[in-house]
């Protein structure tokens, strides 16, 4: 087994234990704990956002090639980090209470088929925003960047990453309801969202480091580096695409 | 050398998939020795709690907790045998050919608030160069296997840890 195998796999153990240790703290809440075991599912479900989003994922990606690819102050990595993750969380609430309270039954399917549905519109979107940073990189090569423009692509990619509800923030609310703590899963939907936020805006700090030496040997020409991360997005789209079309 | 490490950092980063673990699955194997071959072979799946309480209120649809032949048919039908596209998440591999993996007598039932998968698979495995490896290839379901949760039969208990980690790969 070769390192990255074993660090998946470690990731994947890890997030089986606190998946267990939420389950079991949220079904042992009683009126006599019920503070301290909502902080505690809270801790745990921040930490169960940071791991989670350690795992492979198309937010990560996006943010790197984004970031890696285009001049950017630290500060923004946070800002799409916390976009991404604000709104795969809102997406995901939303989805879980519409399909539990209006759809009824047959959640793993209804979640199944909405999701796939989320997806496509993800992909699509992601493909957009592609040609939007190729196009607007190559069309505004010789003047200084435009900050009303990077903003227009950052927002747009945030709202294409996340757009997709997260099946963590999902499964960890439906259990709530399910166990008549609505509001601790709404709690819990937000602390790992934090948790998620942190762990990709992480992702995009190390791609502006690796960005910032790349881009002083490249000097004046950074827009050619614009252009290769709106191909990499496009094409990450594609892949999303094609892979949710089979 | 600049961009090489910036393509490899980004293809790390995208690479293999684009899901992580939702689910959960214990797997329990029960193997049966017999000539150097595995005469019997039973998986359970434990499912994790919460996706267990998420299907066990779609699939228990009289909801007493348990389930009936119908409703064992329907999970069968429905759920169980779609995963025959991912090998229902196994690989076997015996004299170096992989096996397609051929599920029978399948049972669902609920135990501590957990929905079980109980079936057997093919016998008659050649135990020479036997390999076997739980994974979901995409990394939506994390298949978690716990050396303790192995159980072999018709061997010395002197051979079990050295059969465990030849077979199974577990320390």
């Amino acid at each position: 087994m070769n390192f990255y195998d074993e660090f998946i796999k470690q990731i994947i153990q890890y997030q089986f234990q606190i998946n267990s240790y939420i389950s079991s703290t949220i079904r042992s809440i009683n009126d006599e704990n019920i503070f301290t075991s909502s902080l505690l599912v809270l801790g745990i479900a921040f930490l169960y956002g940071l791991i989670h989003a350690a795992g492979p994922g198309h937010g990560k990606a996006l943010v790197a090639f984004y970031f890696s690819t285009s001049k950017n102050a630290y500060s923004q990595a946070f800002s799409l980090g916390y976009l991404i993750s604000i709104i795969h969380a809102i997406s995901a609430l939303a989805l879980t209470f519409v399909i539990y309270f209006i759809l009824e039954s047959m959640f793993r399917q209804n979640f199944n088929y909405y999701s796939k549905i989320t997806m496509q519109i993800s992909a699509g979107m992601i493909i957009l925003v592609g040609l939007y940073i190729i196009t607007s990189s190559y069309l505004s090569r010789k003047h200084k960047e435009q900050k009303l423009e990077k903003n227009k692509s950052k927002y747009a990619l945030a709202l294409s990453a996340g757009i997709v509800p997260c099946p963590g923030v999902m499964t960890i609310v439906l259990f709530c309801i399910m166990l008549k703590q609505y509001l601790l899963g709404v709690l819990a939907a937000i602390s790992m969202s934090i948790g998620m936020g942190f762990t990709i805006s992480l992702v995009g700090i190390l791609s502006i480091t690796m960005n910032k030496k790349t881009n002083n040997f490249l000097e004046n020409k950074s827009f050619i580096l614009e252009i290769f991360g709106g191909i990499l997005i496009l094409l990450l789209g594609i892949l999303l695409l094609y892979i949710n079309n089979q | 050398m600049k961009y090489i490490k910036k393509i490899c950092f980004l293809l790390l980063i995208a690479t293999n998939a684009f899901s992580h673990p939702h689910t959960f699955i214990e797997v329990k194997p029960t193997i049966e020795i017999k000539d150097e071959k595995i005469n019997k072979f039973n998986i359970k799946w434990t499912l994790d709690e919460m996706t267990s309480m998420m299907l066990i209120m779609e699939l228990d649809k009289n909801a007493n907790g348990k389930f009936e032949k119908d409703e064992n048919n329907y999970i069968f039908d429905s759920y169980f045998i779609s995963l025959e596209k991912q090998n229902f998440y196994m690989s076997i591999k015996s004299n170096k050919q992989e096996l397609s993996i051929k599920p029978k007598m399948f049972k669902a039932y609920i135990k501590n608030n957990r929905l079980i998968y109980d079936f057997n698979i093919q016998d008659n495995i050649d135990l020479e160069d036997l390999k076997i490896n739980f994974m979901d290839e995409e990394l939506f379901v994390g298949m978690m296997l716990n050396k303790k949760h192995i159980k072999i039969n018709g061997i010395n208990k002197e051979q079990h840890n050295k059969l465990k980690e030849n077979i199974f790969g577990v320390k």
